[in-house]
């Protein structure tokens, strides 16, 4: 049942490239397939598997599902089953890439094998870079294209370290087995690298305001699904399969991206670019959060980060729809009050103001922090929020109050509305009960540190084949 | 050996990325890159010995013999670099035909 995430939206896209007209109906449908599948499998708590071809672990590739990724697949689907219900020029072209990058990303969230977690990356990569590539934006998409590249080849070598070590390439075998001293080293500093292009640490994200800023389509997919789905890996690689061990290096990245995120996006002048840069330092905070290790930090990282994915699908859906019906953003919500307090909303949830779900995740992360005694992560999150408050106040105020140029109001598409408006009425829902969200959460960071029952779901586990 | 030359031209292909200013060599420097990796990736799994074939010769699983598990994953990575290196050329062919150029400093147009 589960290998139909990945299967369905890949025969999809096969079927799409021949019959082009039907594409967005195809995309629609199949993200609602998807949709309904991972639904039907409502936090599952034990380990399911799918071995590929009946091989019985650890031979073979088998998918997982248990609590940690049914939670990172449900809100990939939703995700894509929003953007596919997007007004058609918004993605008119890029069905198939969409497609494809939802097949792939399911996949990278669901296999429980290293070497097919790099292929499914390596499509991520490439469909991606594509969907970047939108309007006209080729030079970022191909220095997208080089990064990626070159973070594909240090995750195949840390692959193949950990098969040299081990003798395997399945997760749940090589958390078993374990890795120890040079190899376990060389390992998780390879996979750092590796998944830091994906989920935009420090030297390695020099590609996301080009990519970001490029079109309407990519920072809505990349900046939300895809970062889940890597930052996701991240917890999954360092929390089940490598016992904790090499967080510190990812540790240090982490709060040096927080900093220079914030710096950029304070700089910078272009909306897209802006929460471009700030995509970045939330995707720091979530990583240092994992980089602690504990239950309780993983619960408020990924608690944090579904926060974040929500306020930035707000953020860049009506960014996106804005930078390109107008050519003077200056003033622009007195003609949009709709979407301006949609915005306005996701913008004060990703500083956490008070009434917004953000509010909730930061302050639960800095008394987490303090109740084990790390004083320096609590001060770099507050200097960021600092500086994310003057360029959320600056881009708030130029957006609502500023002298507006005469421009004809376009009309705002029906979907792009509802989307926003309802997701900014669920952030301000979440700060009045956040469990909706901490008890996922809460399961999810429970099954990513339970390395001994992810074992053992495995390896018992009887279903299989096609 | 083949150890020494492996890191040796991914050293070059890291360089080649680091120094040119040409769009084109940053592919081609992937490309070693990537055949570096492959190489590495083939060199682990070799043994002076026998082919990965199941013979008479080859009854117990502990003798000396080539893993075949390393070719496979080479073939599956060569594949995905063929299609990176097809993308990143059909790029590239857009990027000359938008800014006239492929060398960063003589690029026009162009919006970082």
């Amino acid at each position: 049942m589960i290998s139909l995430l990945v299967a369905v939206p890949l025969l999809a896209a096969f079927v799409s490239l021949f019959w082009k007209k039907a594409s967005d109906v195809l995309f629609s449908l199949v993200a609602l397939f998807n949709v309904i599948v991972v639904l039907s499998k409502w936090f599952p708590g034990v380990v399911e598997i799918h071995a590929m071809g009946n091989w019985k672990p650890p031979f073979g590739i088998n998918l997982v599902l248990d609590d940690a990724s049914f939670y990172a697949a449900l809100i990939v689907n939703l995700i894509f089953l929003m953007v596919s219900s997007l007004p058609v020029e918004t993605k008119k072209g890029y069905e198939t890439s969409l497609m494809l990058l939802l097949g792939a990303t399911n996949g990278f969230v669901l296999t429980g094998d290293l070497f097919n977690s790099f292929v499914f990356m390596e499509i991520i990569t490439i469909t991606a870079v594509t969907t970047a590539a939108k309007r006209e934006n080729f030079y970022n998409a191909y220095k997208y294209l080089i990064l990626g590249g070159i973070a594909g080849s240090f995750y195949l070598l840390a692959t193949i370290f950990a098969y040299g070590a081990t003798g395997s390439l399945n997760m749940a075998h090589i958390a078993m087995v374990g890795l120890s001293g040079s190899s376990l080293l060389a390992v998780t500093m390879l996979y750092t690298i590796g998944l830091g292009v994906e989920a935009k640490l420090f030297p390695l994200n020099g590609w996301v305001p080009g990519v970001y800023g490029g079109n309407e389509v990519s920072p809505i997919v990349l900046g939300t699904a895809v970062s889940f789905a890597a930052l996701y890996m991240l917890g999954r690689l360092f929390g089940t399969v490598f016992h904790g061990s090499g967080l510190n290096t990812l540790y240090v990245l982490s709060l040096v991206t927080i900093l220079t995120g914030e710096m950029a996006a304070l700089r910078e002048s272009r909306l897209l670019r802006t929460f471009a840069y700030s995509s970045v330092a939330q995707a720091g905070v979530v990583a240092a959060m994992i980089s602690k290790g504990t239950e309780n930090a993983l619960n408020l990282a990924y608690f944090h980060l579904t926060n974040d994915v929500i306020a930035k699908f707000v953020i860049f859906l009506v960014a996106g729809f804005l930078v390109y019906s107008y050519r003077d953003l200056n003033g622009v919500f007195r003609k949009h009050k709709l979407l301006g307090i949609s915005f306005s909303m996701a913008t004060f949830s990703l500083v956490g103001f008070p009434m917004f779900a953000g509010f909730q995740s930061k302050i639960r992360m800095i008394m987490e922090a303090f109740s084990t005694k790390d004083f320096l992560f609590p001060a770099v999150l507050l200097i960021a929020t600092a500086i994310e408050v003057g360029y959320v106040i600056r881009w708030n105020v130029r957006l609502w109050f500023e002298e507006e140029t005469f421009e004809e109001r376009s009309k705002v598409p029906l979907t792009i509305g509802f989307f926003s408006f309802a997701l900014a009425i669920l952030l301000v829902v979440v700060f009045l009960q956040p469990d909706v969200f901490l008890e996922g959460t809460q399961k999810m960071a429970k099954a990513l540190l339970d390395t001994e029952s992810y074992v053992n779901g495995v390896f018992s586990a009887v279903k299989g084949g096609m | 050996m083949i150890y020494v030359i492996s890191i040796l031209l991914a050293g070059i292909g890291i360089y080649g990325l680091l120094t040119q200013k040409n769009l084109f060599k940053h592919l081609v420097s992937l490309t070693i890159i990537d055949t570096a990796v492959n190489l590495f990736i083939i060199a682990l799994g070799y043994r002076e010995g026998d082919a990965p074939i199941y013979t008479d010769r080859v009854m117990n699983f502990s003798l000396n013999f080539v893993d075949p598990l390393p070719q496979a994953l080479v073939l599956t990575a060569i594949v995905i670099g063929v299609g990176v290196l097809a993308l990143g050329a059909s790029l590239l062919v857009r990027i000359k035909e938008k800014h006239s150029s492929l060398d960063l400093e003589e690029m026009k147009g162009v919006k970082e």
